[in-house]
C-alpha cells in the first residue's frame, strides 16, 4: 500500500446517490469526509434514506454511484476487508438455527476463504469478540433465545471479528436494553480511541450529544456536518425533522 | 386412448358444444385469476387444484360403496370440491398456527393432498380394472372424453360462478385491491375472502375435466397475468383476462384435438403461455422503441 | 420366510433404496431452500426440469444421462431466471411469476413427451408425477456380480446423492452465510449471485436423478419437509440436515412399508402408490414435528 492511500480519508463521499430503482432515489448527492478515529451519528427523521445511504455506500441497494465513494482512497473491492457493517436487527431472520457463537464467527468468513472450516482459532477469536460485548456466557445459546439486546451485541461482535478500520452501523442503539447500551458505547469509544473510523445512524436526537462527538443531519441531503454539539442546534433540527424543505421533497424521501 | 377422437367426427354439434364449455370456462377462470393474483393467492391456488384429486378419487371410493357407481358426475365434482376447499383453507393455516414461511406451508400442503391423491388414485385403480383410463384422464384433461352431458354441467356451473363474480364485482375488487381501505370502509373482510376462495374452488372444479387436476392452475394464473400488460380500469383488465382466458381454452381444445396425443390441459396451458409470451415480447420492443426515441 | 426374504430383497430393497438416495440427494438441498424460504422454488424446478430431460433425449436420440442431465439443469435453471426476470419487469407477485412460468415449462414437458419422437424415451407423464418406485427390480442374473444388474436409477440416485452431500459439505459456510444474512455475504465480497446460481443448478441436477424414480410429487415433498421436520429442534445448520436426513429416512421406510406391505394385510388386491404415501408421511410429520417441539417446551 503506497503512503498516499493510507493517509486518505477512510470514507469519502462526493456527490453520491443511491436508491431503489431511477424513479425511486432516496439519497441525493450527498458529500462529506470522515477522518480517522472518529465517532460519527447519522441523524435524521424516519424515512430520511439515512439506512439507504448506508447500503448504497456499501453497493447493497439495486441503484448506488460506486463512482462517488471512496475507502482509504480506493474503491470498496479494493477495500473490502477495512470495512464492516453492521444491519438493522430486523433485517435478520432469528429462527435461523445458528448460535451466538456461529453468528460472530460469519465475520471471519472471508478471512477464512473457501472449502476451509471454522477452526479452533476462529473460534477463540468469536468467543474473544462476544466477550467485549458481555456475552461470553451464551456463545452456545441459539440466537433465537437471545433478547433484543444480546441479539444487537451479537451483530456488533462479528462486525468487531473482521477488524475493520471502518465500521457502519445501522441503528446500533434501537430499542435496547440500557445494559447494552452502556456496552455499545464504551465498545465504539474503545474503537475509536484505536484509530477506527465509526459512522453510525441514530435516531434518538435527544441521546446523540452522549455518544458521539460530531454528527451529520441528514434528509435525502446531508443538510449539516460537524460537531455534535455545534451541527445539532434547535434550529437546524427543526429544519431537518419538518421536511417543508422543498428540494427534499422534491426527491421524494421525506416523510 | 378408447373414446374416439373428435377430430374424427369433425365439428360436429358435440364439438361445438365442447367448444363453448371451454370459452366459458376460460372466461371464469381468467376472471377469477385477476382477484387470485391481487390477493397473492396463485400458489395457493396450485395447491388447491391439486388437492381436487384425492376428493375424487374419495367420490368415486364412496359412489362404489353406495353402489351408485364410481363415476357419477355430481359425486366427483362435490368430492373435489370438498378437498380442494380443504387444501385452500389448510395452507393459511399450516402458516398461522405452526409459524412455517408461506412458502413451507404451501409445499406440505401440495405433498400432503397430491401424495394422498397419488395413494388413493392408485387404490382406485386396484378397483375399476374393468374400466381402465377413467380417472387418469382427470390428471391433464381430455376434452374429447368429455360428454356433452358433462360439458352441460361443467359450463351450468362455470356460468353460475360467473354471474356470482360479476354481482359481487365491487366488493371483490376492493378486497383485493386495497384490503386496508374495505377494513375501514366496514366490510366483512373474511366473508370476501371465503367468497374468492369459493368461487377459486369452483372454477378449478369445473375446469379440471377440460384441463386437466395438475395444470388447471395455469388457466387461472396465465391470463390474468398477461392482462398485467393491459392498463385501466379494475372492469377492463378482469375482462381482458377473461378474454384471454377464453382464447387460450378454446385454443387449446382445438390443438389438442389435432394432435391425438396431446392431452387437453398441456395444449391450453402452452396457449395461454404463448399468448403470454407474445405480450411480454411486444411490451419489451415497446420499451426499447421508447428508449431509444 | 425365505421366499419372502428372496421377494424383498428383488422387489422391494431397489425401491426403497431409490426412495433413501432420493431423500438424501433432495432432503439435504431442500435445507438450504427452507433456509432461504425458497420452498416453492423446489416445487417450480420439479416441474420445470422436465422439457430439458426430453429435449436432452430428443437431441441426442439415446437415453443417455449425461444429455438428460445437462438439459434439465439447463431447463431448472432457465425457468428459475425467467421468474426472476418476469415478476420485476412486470411487479407480479412472486407466486403468479413462478406459477406462470412453471406450468408452462411442464405443459410443454408433457407435450413432447407425447409426441412422436420421444414414445421410445418409456417415461410416461404418469410416472413423472407419481414415480416408478414399483418397477425398479433387482434383476439376478447367474454369472454376473450383483453390481452390474442394478437399475441404472439406482447409479444416478447415487451420483445425485454425493452431490448433494459434497456441495453442501464443501459450501457449508457460505451456504449458511448466504441463508443468514445476504447483504453481508455481498459487502464482505462473497459472490453470492454465484453461488446461487450453483445451488439452482446442483438442485436441478439432483431433482432430475430423483424424479424419474420417485416423481414430482415426492421431490417436492423430499425439497420441503424433511428440513421443516428438523428446523424446530435444531440449534445449527449443520444439526439441521442432520435430523432432516434421519427423520426422513425413517419416515421414508415407514411409508415404504405401508404402501407395500400393509394393503395385502388388509385384503386389498395390491399394493399403494409408495411415493405418494411417503409424501404424505412426511407432510404429516411438520405439523406434528412443530407439536412435539411446543410440548417439550411446556414440559
Amino acid at each position: 500500500m503506497t503512503a498516499g492511500a493510507s493517509a486518505a480519508a477512510p470514507l469519502e463521499l462526493r456527490g453520491f446517490s443511491a436508491g431503489y430503482s431511477q424513479s425511486e432515489i432516496k439519497v441525493v448527492d450527498a458529500s462529506f469526509t470522515l477522518g480517522r478515529g472518529t465517532l460519527t451519528a447519522l441523524v435524521g427523521p424516519n424515512g430520511a434514506g439515512k439506512s439507504t445511504l448506508l447500503k448504497g455506500i456499501l453497493g447493497l441497494t439495486p441503484v448506488h454511484d460506486a463512482g462517488a465513494v471512496r475507502f482509504f482512497g480506493q474503491s470498496l473491492d479494493a477495500a473490502r476487508e477495512r470495512v464492516a457493517y453492521l444491519p438493522q436487527r430486523s433485517e435478520i431472520d432469528w429462527n435461523f438455527p445458528a448460535s451466538a457463537l456461529d453468528v460472530v464467527a460469519m465475520g471471519l468468513y472471508r478471512r477464512l476463504g473457501l472449502f476451509r472450516r471454522v477452526n479452533r482459532a476462529a473460534r477463540d477469536e468469536a468467543r474473544a469478540a462476544l466477550a467485549l460485548v458481555g456475552l461470553e456466557a451464551q456463545a452456545a445459546q441459539p440466537i433465537g433465545e437471545l433478547s433484543g439486546g444480546q441479539r444487537q451485541r451479537v451483530l456488533l461482535a462479528r462486525a468487531l471479528v473482521q477488524r475493520a478500520d471502518l465500521l457502519l452501523l445501522d441503528e446500533p442503539f434501537a430499542n435496547v436494553d440500557e445494559l447494552t447500551e452502556r456496552t455499545i458505547a464504551r465498545v465504539l469509544e474503545d474503537l475509536r480511541a484505536n484509530g477506527t473510523t465509526i459512522l453510525a445512524v441514530h435516531h434518538d436526537i435527544g441521546t446523540v450529544r452522549a455518544n458521539f462527538a460530531s454528527a451529520i443531519l441528514f434528509n435525502v441531503r446531508v443538510l449539516a456536518h460537524g460537531p455534535a454539539e455545534s451541527t445539532l442546534t434547535d434550529a437546524a433540527i427543526v429544519r431537518a425533522y419538518t421536511a417543508s424543505n422543498a428540494a427534499n421533497l422534491s426527491a421524494g424521501g421525506a416523510a | 386412448m378408447n373414446a374416439p377422437s373428435l377430430a374424427a367426427t369433425g365439428l360436429g354439434a358435440n364439438t361445438v358444444l365442447v367448444l363453448l364449455g371451454c370459452g366459458i370456462f376460460g372466461a371464469l377462470a381468467g376472471a377469477v385469476g385477476t382477484f387470485v393474483i391481487a390477493r397473492r393467492r396463485s400458489l395457493i391456488a396450485d395447491v388447491a387444484g391439486h388437492a381436487a384429486l384425492p376428493g375424487v378419487c374419495l367420490a368415486f371410493l364412496a359412489g362404489e360403496a353406495l353402489h351408485i357407481g364410481g363415476r357419477t358426475p355430481w359425486l366427483l365434482l362435490i368430492g373435489a370440491a370438498c378437498t380442494a376447499l380443504l387444501a385452500a383453507w389448510f395452507v393459511p393455516w399450516l402458516s398461522r398456527r405452526f409459524a412455517i414461511g408461506a412458502d413451507g406451508a404451501t409445499a406440505v400442503s401440495l405433498a400432503l393432498f397430491f401424495g394422498l391423491g397419488a395413494v388413493l388414485l392408485s387404490l382406485v385403480q386396484s378397483h375399476e380394472s374393468g374400466s381402465q383410463g377413467g380417472l387418469r384422464r382427470l390428471l391433464f384433461g381430455s376434452a374429447a372424453a368429455t360428454s356433452s352431458a358433462d360439458v352441460k354441467t361443467l359450463a351450468a356451473l362455470a356460468l353460475v360462478t360467473l354471474v356470482a363474480l360479476a354481482l359481487l364485482f365491487k366488493e371483490l375488487s376492493l378486497l383485493a385491491f386495497d384490503e386496508q381501505h374495505a377494513r375501514t370502509l366496514g366490510f366483512p373482510v373474511r366473508s370476501l375472502d371465503l367468497l374468492l376462495t369459493l368461487l377459486l374452488v369452483a372454477t378449478v372444479v369445473a375446469g379440471m375435466q377440460l384441463a386437466g387436476i395438475v395444470l388447471v392452475v395455469s388457466m387461472v394464473i396465465t391470463p390474468a397475468a398477461t392482462a398485467r400488460f393491459f392498463h385501466g380500469s379494475i372492469a377492463r383488465v378482469t375482462a381482458i383476462a377473461a378474454g384471454f382466458g377464453a382464447a387460450s381454452a378454446v385454443c387449446g381444445v382445438l390443438v389438442s384435438l389435432e394432435f391425438e396425443h396431446l392431452p387437453t390441459g398441456p395444449a391450453m396451458t402452452l396457449c395461454a403461455a404463448g399468448l403470454f409470451l407474445l405480450a411480454l415480447l411486444a411490451t419489451t420492443r415497446g420499451r426499447a422503441e421508447a428508449v431509444q426515441s | 420366510m425365505n421366499g419372502f426374504l428372496q421377494e424383498f430383497v428383488a422387489i422391494d430393497l431397489p425401491a426403497l433404496a431409490a426412495a433413501l438416495l432420493a431423500l438424501i440427494a433432495c432432503g439435504t438441498l431442500g435445507n438450504w431452500l427452507v433456509l432461504r424460504k425458497e420452498s416453492m422454488t423446489g416445487d417450480a424446478i420439479a416441474h420445470a426440469v422436465l422439457p430439458g430431460l426430453v429435449a436432452g433425449f430428443l437431441v441426442t436420440g439415446t437415453r443417455s444421462v449425461a444429455a438428460m442431465f445437462a438439459g434439465a439443469s439447463i431447463a431448472g435453471v432457465a425457468a428459475i431466471m425467467l421468474a426472476g426476470w418476469v415478476r420485476k419487469r412486470m411487479r407480479l407477485e412472486p407466486g403468479a411469476s413462478l406459477g406462470v412460468v412453471f406450468t408452462a415449462f411442464f405443459a410443454l414437458g408433457v407435450a413432447l413427451l407425447e409426441s412422436q419422437g420421444a414414445r421410445q424415451i418409456d417415461l410416461d407423464p404418469e410416472c413423472v408425477l407419481f414415480g416408478s418406485l414399483e418397477t425398479l427390480f433387482l434383476v439376478s442374473v447367474r454369472d454376473k456380480p450383483w453390481y452390474t444388474t442394478l437399475p441404472h436409477e439406482l447409479w444416478t440416485l447415487f451420483a445425485a446423492a454425493v452431490l448433494a452431500i459434497g456441495f453442501s459439505v464443501l459450501f457449508m459456510k457460505e451456504l449458511a452465510l448466504l441463508a443468514f444474512d445476504r447483504n453481508h455475504a455481498r459487502q464482505t465480497g462473497a459472490a453470492p449471485r454465484m453461488l446461487e446460481s450453483l445451488l439452482l443448478a446442483v438442485t436441478s441436477a439432483c431433482v432430475v436423478a430423483s424424479f424419474e424414480a420417485v416423481g414430482t410429487i415426492l421431490v417436492v415433498a423430499l425439497l420441503a419437509c424433511p428440513a421443516l421436520i428438523a428446523s424446530p429442534h435444531a440449534r445449527s445448520v449443520r444439526g439441521q440436515i442432520a435430523i432432516s436426513l434421519v427423520a426422513g429416512s425413517a419416515l421414508t421406510v415407514a411409508g415404504y412399508a405401508l404402501a407395500a406391505f400393509a394393503p395385502t394385510m388388509f385384503g386389498a388386491p395390491s399394493a399403494l402408490n409408495a411415493a405418494g404415501m411417503i409424501a404424505v408421511l412426511l407432510a404429516i410429520a411438520v405439523p406434528a414435528s412443530h407439536m412435539l417441539r411446543a410440548m417439550l417446551r411446556g414440559a
